[in-house]
Order: structure tokens, then sequence, then C-alpha cells
């Protein structure tokens, strides 16, 4: 099966009606810019995020990541389709949306004259949160966040890292079920980054938030997403977890093993494993063969070699990482 | 529109004016210069065995205190979108009205304080140096003047934020607002004049045009509602009154109003139909980055 009929499958046909399983639904979601409409960011976008998981959108710049998360908050009108952010509409309910959700977006600014503490209590107030209650959550977020020590300090004085993370706690305000982030690691270091996807994977563990993220750093999204969509040019490419995109791959590509063989000789067991139906190639690296199948023929090789009298010690897939695969999937696109 | 997100915002926009060391700065110098110009006037005034009324420095107060406006509103919408606040603002539960509405709101309500303030300092400056004294019906009159010098700092109030949400710099906002406060305050009245003898060959004084141009003034109203009908010549207000405004106590504060309600809708318009723009300006417009 090849990838564009895989992906059609996975973009249009688990399409259903509306029910509580679905954080975001999006259906046929379009938008454009220009004086005559004619960039067009965003073209028939259908995607379902379940509740509670972490979904990674994922893209080239100019993708239209960003005009979609817009448009998932209100901030954006679609021109064509339709979408659900907890089963309200992304036009005709967007206070609703807001009141249940929250949002890091790419670039946040905050007021750098007030103190954290005076900030959050400022957004706090839009959701008119009773006071007592507003000053405790404050101090839990900013502890939640690592920034309990900085909660009398002026915003202005904060680090990129610190930024983000505050950001973080902006958007964790009204307690949200689902947490918009555009990029919630960009320009922080590699420990400061490191720290933010702990948070964002405790949000999702603890509190059972739905997180749904964009971002260009593939290994953040292959750390912390259960499931992913490749978008480009405003098109959605594929969809699905990690595994599945592997497996369009597979299937198309084929497969990459390593083996190491005790008792047998490395020579022995590679002519044992050409012979193997599927085996289309094979090399001796030191003390590894390295093999590559059109299918999956664990099982196959597994028994050719115990029946030589040998026994595998080893034997992995090479996986591809999210970011060859993404690398691949917009080339092909 | 949420109400309540209304005066959260109003109260944050008034608070962030009051916290900012600049626009205190800039409160402290405006005090100052009322003080010593209605201290100076009213010198030269109370040898002249004047009331406490046509004490006040009109000609400084219609010069210097749409400053005010300008202050307020120059950077109160590019400022935001410049720093990105606005685009974390807008993932809150507001309507984009909202923050528009109270940017307003907060504005106003810190510019009528100012104004009463001034006006404070003004009137105490006057009792307290030339014991001059305050009659009861001068207090309503007072009040008028108040209320008028409110209504025309907001129109330069809606004029900068207009201009704060079309520009894509603060620094740029400030200029233009200048340069519209000099045309306005210092120069139109003089370009108009000197324009209109150009091209009329009329004298200022018998041209039927220049008095419907000068209508386009919100000095010119304020002028004529304060202290009667003004000569706009060069650096602006001049006490060269005919006929008195609302100082004038020859009349009733109510038939001084009714003489020159024309200039109090007008006051009172202008700001409205400003207002109307700046919220069309400030929905159209792409405030996210």
């Amino acid at each position: 099966m090849n990838m564009e009929i895989r992906s059609t499958e996975l973009e249009q046909n688990k399409i259903k009606p509306r029910t509580d399983e679905f954080a975001i639904e999006t259906l046929n979601l379009s938008k454009s810019f220009g004086k005559e409409k004619e960039i067009r960011a965003v073209k028939n976008l259908n995607l379902q995020v379940k509740k509670g998981e972490v979904f990674g959108f994922i893209g080239p710049n100019g993708a239209g990541k960003t005009t979609t998360m817009k448009m998932l908050i209100g901030l954006l009108e679609p021109d064509e389709g339709s979408g659900k952010v907890e089963g309200f509409d992304i036009v005709r309910e967007v206070i609703n949306i807001r009141e249940q959700t929250g949002m890091l977006p790419e670039p946040a600014g905050f007021y750098d004259n007030l103190t954290a503490r005076q900030n959050l209590r400022f957004y706090a107030k839009l959701y008119n949160i009773e006071p007592d209650i507003r000053e405790k959550r404050i101090e839990n977020l900013l502890e939640t966040v690592g920034l309990a020590h900085a909660i009398e300090q002026k915003i202005g004085g904060f680090s990129t890292g610190m930024r983000k993370r505050f950001g973080l706690a902006q958007a964790l305000i009204n307690e949200p079920s689902v947490l918009f982030l555009d990029e919630p690691t960009s320009g922080i270091d590699p420990l400061g980054a490191q720290r933010m996807r702990k948070l964002i994977k405790d949000l999702n563990k603890s509190k059972g938030v739905t997180v749904f993220l964009s971002s260009h750093s593939m290994e953040e999204v292959e750390e912390i997403c259960d499931r992913i969509a490749i978008i480009s040019k405003g098109k959605l490419l594929v969809i699905g977890s990690i595994e599945e995109l592997r497996d369009i791959f597979r299937e198309k590509e084929g497969i990459h093993y390593l083996l190491e063989i005790q008792e047998l000789s490395l020579t022995e067991a590679a002519k044992i494993i050409k012979n193997t139906e599927g085996v289309n190639a094979l090399e001796i690296q030191d003390r590894t063969l390295r093999l590559h199948a059109k299918m999956n023929i664990r099982t196959e090789i597994a028994k050719a070699i115990k029946k030589a009298g040998g026994t595998i010690s080893m034997f992995e897939e090479e996986a591809m990482n999210l970011q060859k695969l993404f690398l691949k999937i917009i080339e092909e696109k | 529109m949420k109400k309540n997100n209304v005066f959260v915002l109003a109260q944050k926009e008034a608070a962030d004016h009051l916290r900012d060391p600049g626009f205190l700065v800039l409160l402290a110098t405006y005090t100052a210069i009322i003080f010593a110009s209605t201290y100076m006037y009213g010198s030269m005034e109370h040898q002249n065995n004047s009331t406490l009324l046509s004490s006040i420095n009109i000609q400084m107060i219609s010069r210097f205190t749409p400053l005010i406006g300008i202050v307020l509103g120059f950077d109160a919408v590019v400022r935001e979108q410049k720093s990105g606040s606005l685009n974390v603002l807008l993932t809150h539960p507001l309507f984009r009205d909202n923050i528009l509405a109270g940017k307003l709101l907060g504005s106003m309500l810190l510019a009528a304080s100012i104004i009463i303030f001034s006006v404070f300092v003004s009137v105490g400056t006057l009792l307290i140096f030339f014991g001059l004294e305050l009659r009861e019906t001068d207090l309503l009159r007072i009040a008028a003047f108040t209320l008028l010098t409110f209504f025309y700092v907001v129109i330069f109030l809606g004029i900068a934020i207009l201009i704060s949400t079309i520009v894509k710099e603060a620094t740029d906002s400030l200029t233009y607002n200048v340069v519209i406060w000099l045309f306005i305050c210092i120069l139109f009245g003089a370009i108009l004049k000197t324009l209109v003898s150009i091209f009329t060959g009329q004298t200022p004084n018998e041209s039927v045009l220049l008095t419907h141009l000068l209508n386009l003034s919100p000095l010119h109203h304020y002028g004529e509602a304060i202290i009667g009908r003004a000569d706009l010549s060069f650096m602006g207000v001049n006490m060269e009154s005919t006929i008195g405004g609302i100082f004038d106590t020859r009349y009733s504060l109510s038939q001084c109003l009714r003489e020159f309600r024309m200039n109090i809708i007008m006051l009172i318009l202008m700001p409205v139909v400003l207002f109307i723009i700046d919220f069309i300006a400030f929905l159209r417009k792409d405030l996210t980055l």
C-alpha cells in the first residue's frame, strides 16, 4: 500500500460524528490570506485529537501550523469547514473554548513591568477566579513550573527559558482541559527544553490535559507525543502514531535489521539468511549482520538460524527516527 | 462584551500608566506648568481686580492639556502588539472589543482624574496665593469647565489610539501625535487665516469660509465654549472674546450652555466618532503576530 492511500485513509475515513472521545475535531478546515485569497494557508484539514493525548503538529515553516492553532482558539475565522474544541464551535463559541483551553503562543509577550504574580493575577481576573483561590493557584503554578523563587520578580528580568515556563503557567491559570503550545521550547537551551518537556508530560499524565503541540524539534515530538500530524503547504500529509508512520515506510521501503549471532560464524549465518525469502540485501559490519527485508521476516530468520544450530543474541530493527520520517514524508509529497 | 473583563483591563491600563516613571515625570511637569502658568496669569489678573474664573489660564490649559490624551493613548495598542502581550491576551476569554473598551475606559478614567487634579491645582493656586473669592455659582461653572476639558482631552485620546492602532512603531505614533497636536493647538488658526486671506482676498474677520473651516478644530469649539468667540491666531486660543463662554458671569450658566450648545455638541460628538473609528480600525486589524 503506498503512502498516499494510507495517509488518505488516515485523514479522511476516520472522520466520525462528534463524540466525547475527541478534544479537537476539524472538518475540511480551510483558511486563505491575501486580497484575493490567493495564499492558501490551510486546505481542507481534517483532524481528530483524542482527549488526554499529547498531539504533535509538525511541518516546515509556513506549513499552516500556527494558522490552524489560531483558528482552533478563535483568533482567526476559517474561510471554509468547521471545527470543535471540547465540543464548542470554533466560530460561534470562541469564548467557551478559551474558558476551557490555555495557549502559549509564539511569540508570547507578557507585561514586563509587572511581577510574575501580578501578571498571573491579571490573567486570573479575566476568568473571575475568587481572590483566595487565585492567589493559591498562582503560587502552585509558579511552583509547578519552577518559578516559585521568582514570584515577586518582574517578568522583564526573566531569561528566555523562564519566560517560556512562565508562559506555560499563564496558559494553565484557568486549569484548562486542552493546552495549545506553539513551539514551547524554541529559543531555549537543551536543559531548559528538557525541563519544559518533562513539565508537559507531567501535566498530561497527572491532570489528563490534552496537549496540542507544534514544534520544529522532532526529538521533542518523538519524546512526548502520542500521535502526530505532518502538515505541509496547508495540507495534511499524514496522521497517526510514530509507529503507524513507520509502518507506512516499512510497507513502502522495507525494514533494516541488525543481528548478532552466537555459535555460527557470520559468513555461515549470512548464507542462511540470504536464502530466506524476502531478504533484499545483507552486509557484515564487524560482529553484526545488517540486512534489508521487504517485510517483517523476523520469525522466518529466527527459525532458519535455529535450524542451523545458531543462537540469536541480538535482533533489532533499525527504526527510522521521526526526523528521517519527517524528511521522507515532506520530500515525497 | 464581557463587562467584567472590560473593567479588569481598564484597571490594568490605568495602573500601568501610574507605574510608568515616564508618565509620572510628565504628570509632574504638567502640574508644574499648570501651577506656574496659573500663578503668573493670576498675579497679572489680580492687579486688574479680576475674578477667580477670569484668572484661570485657559490659553495654557487649551494648549497643553491635549498632551494628556496623547500620552495616555499613543502607544496603547502598538506597544502591546510589538511586545507580543496582545498575542497572549487574545488567547484568554475576551472579545477584541473588550480590549479596546478597557483601554479607552482606563485612559479616560485617568484623564478625568488628571484634569480634576489640575483644576484643583489651578483653583487652589488662585485661592491660596491671591485670596480670590470662590462663589457658589463659580463651582458649577468650574465643574462644566472640567467636563468640557475632559471631552477636549478625550478627542486627542481618540486620535492617539487610532494612530496607535494603525502604525507599527510606538515612536512613529508619538511623532504623528505630536505633529497633530502642534497643528491643532498651535498652528491651525494661523494657517487657516493665511490660506483664506490668500485664496479669497478677505480679511479673517469677514470670511464666512474661515468660520466654517474653524469648526473642524476641537480647539475652536473648546475655546468658544469656555471663553466665547475666540481669536485662533498663532499659538492657539487668545483671550480676545467678544461673547463670553461659560466663564462669562454676566449670563447664567444655562444661558451660556444654550448659547454654545453647538460647540458643546461638537466636543461630545468628536470623541464618539473617533471612538467608533478606533473600534473599526482595531477590529479590522490583524493583531496577532
